[in-house]
């Protein structure tokens, strides 16, 4: 086999792992937030074609965990979280720090991959090691708008399937 | 650990041309033949360079290791990089940060992360000289051959492969480590591949 | 392989004895050309440790001598390769003194000036390659191990979650590649 096709298995490989990828941020109350958690997830599923790709409020753990929901969300959040490759939040208001605060310091906080606009930059939402280890990246109006928000996180979720298929933690 | 530091202590005096006789030969022996010793004496030669310049070696030990560092175009140089890098973090201030066990597990996420970035951006131009050097030790020119990389993109790539860990330069030449080789190997393993050049 | 010397007219190593060794340091002709490498380099080091100018030339004697020796040592020498190098090394080194320091090349402290404020700004550049977490851990290790190292580094360490010997590691590979990028830069500088 060349070095080229060897590569070119590599990539289909990796775009053909099952990722568990979860989706937090704006419910269906705030329009067009919510619209483009939706365009995440839908790119996401259209690039990683075996990924299982939900936001939290669609999974029910019910059957695998009886008594799963006799919890707290915030508990059940984390069950999510500890279950899946990666979790994207899409940050889109200044009090998205405190609802998640809780995951941002817990030992999956490496899976979090955290979407803020960057009117929020400032902030002191989140501990600086987050944005230090690249868990926070910032966008602007225009990246919002375009399509750089959603490459952004495919990059990051092609560096996550290499890393599982090659047993690298990421 | 103390074993550590007594043979960091053996390296150091040797360095600084301080063994004879048997013990001299043993250490010579094994850095010819061990390869992770060898490592470990340019560790040290590498923190040698970091004390003469700060000041913590003693009156004997800094005229040694002047002499030492004199020697070769190499280590001359390598002195040179050791004073603008002290003078830089003087300038720059230090940026220490929160550190505690839950960072570390995001830094290893994120280092590699950014290894598989390296590897991976500019269609797998890292991938491809990490390879090729593990094939055999190259030079620059030779590792370029194989991609459209102009000199300044190279220059980049290997800098962050080396930062990596998983290649390393000696005089010129790119060497693939044994992290690299591991880091191959996976990828190979887990996708069914040979990654060959 | 990669070998700075050529192997034509002037040097003592001819392409079949080139072969020759290689055959003697593995089977596997990668797995050869890797070891003559690591001998070649490590013989280099070994020069200049032993406070030998011209640590190549020194290294490529050695080779040449071991290479006049493979026929009669190839059938019963038994142990590793690299060990006879070192053997062979240590009688060129015997009858030599190292040679002094004094007789480098010197500069003005005008060229050395102009070629620290060059370095410094390659550092700049460079430093910007860096991952941020690497190039946070090397303004740390350099602001906090000034004097007292042992126990700075140990503190350092103690800060990361990593063992004392994985931090000197990584701090020594960001070096290396500081190395090299000052390096290439300082090159396209001089173009």
């Amino acid at each position: 086999m060349g070095f080229d096709e060897a590569i070119a298995r590599l990539k289909r490989q990796s775009e053909a792992y099952d990722l568990v990828v979860l989706i937090w941020g704006p419910g269906k109350a705030s329009g067009e937030h919510f619209e483009k958690r939706c365009k995440i997830r839908d790119e996401i599923r259209r690039r990683f074609f075996n990924s299982d790709v939900r936001f939290s409020e669609e999974i029910d753990l019910t059957d695998d965990l009886p008594g799963i929901d006799k919890h707290d969300y915030r508990t059940q959040e984390m069950w999510h979280l500890a279950a899946c490759d990666i979790c994207v939040v899409l940050d889109t208001s200044s009090g998205a720090g405190e609802e998640i605060a809780h995951y941002v310091s817990s030992r999956e906080a490496y899976k979090l991959l955290i979407l803020t606009h960057e009117r929020y930059q400032h902030s002191t939402n989140f501990p600086s090691a987050i944005r230090r280890h690249q868990n926070q990246l910032f966008y602007n109006e225009q990246q919002y708008a375009s399509c750089k928000l959603v490459e952004y996180v495919l990059t990051r979720l092609h560096s996550v399937a290499l890393g599982k298929l090659s047993g690298i933690r990421v | 650990m103390q074993q550590l530091v007594e043979r960091e202590e053996l390296i150091k005096r040797y360095l600084l041309g301080g063994l004879a006789g048997g013990e001299l030969d043993e250490v010579e022996d094994r850095l010819m033949t061990d390869e992770e010793y060898f490592n470990e004496l340019q560790l040290v030669e590498g923190e040698l360079a970091d004390d003469l310049v700060f000041g913590n070696l003693s009156e004997d030990e800094e005229a040694k290791a002047r002499n030492l560092f004199l020697v070769s175009p190499e280590l001359r140089q390598n002195l040179k990089y050791a004073e603008v890098l002290w003078q830089f973090v003087a300038e720059t201030g230090d940026e220490s940060g929160v550190n505690t066990e839950w960072e570390s597990a995001l830094a290893e996420a994120q280092e590699n992360r950014y290894l598989l970035a390296t590897l991976t951006n500019g269609d797998w131009a890292g991938l491809r000289l990490l390879a090729t050097a593990k094939s055999s030790p190259r030079r620059k020119p030779d590792l370029a051959a194989g991609t459209v990389l102009d000199e300044d993109a190279l220059t980049t790539v290997l800098v962050r492969l080396i930062e990596c860990g998983v290649i390393e330069e000696q005089d010129g030449v790119f060497f693939c480590t044994g992290l690299g080789a591991e880091v191959l190997e996976k990828m190979e393993r887990a996708a069914g591949v040979s990654l060959d050049v | 392989m990669s070998d700075s010397r050529d192997t034509g007219a002037g040097s003592g190593l001819t392409e079949e004895s080139l072969q020759l060794l290689l055959h003697w340091l593995d089977p596997d002709a990668e797995r050869a050309a890797r070891k003559y490498e690591e001998i070649r380099l490590s013989l280099i080091k070994l020069f200049v440790w032993r406070g030998f100018v011209d640590a190549e030339s020194f290294a490529d004697e050695t080779i040449d001598r071991v290479v006049r020796k493979l026929p009669e040592i190839m059938p019963k020498y038994q142990g590793d390769p690299a060990s006879y190098f070192y053997g062979m090394a240590k009688r060129i080194m015997r009858p030599l003194p190292p040679s002094k320091p004094s007789t480098l090349p010197t500069t003005t402290s005008e060229e050395d000036k102009s070629e620290s404020e060059q370095m410094h700004e390659c550092l700049s550049k460079c430093m910007g390659v860096l991952s941020p977490a690497n190039r946070e851990l090397i303004l740390n290790y350099y602001a906090e191990t000034k004097q007292d190292k042992i126990n700075a580094r140990r503190a350092l360490a103690s800060k990361l979650g990593m063992p004392v010997v994985n931090l000197r590691v990584r701090v020594h590979r960001i070096r290396s590649a500081l190395h090299t990028c000052i390096g290439g830069c300082m090159a396209a500088r001089e173009e």
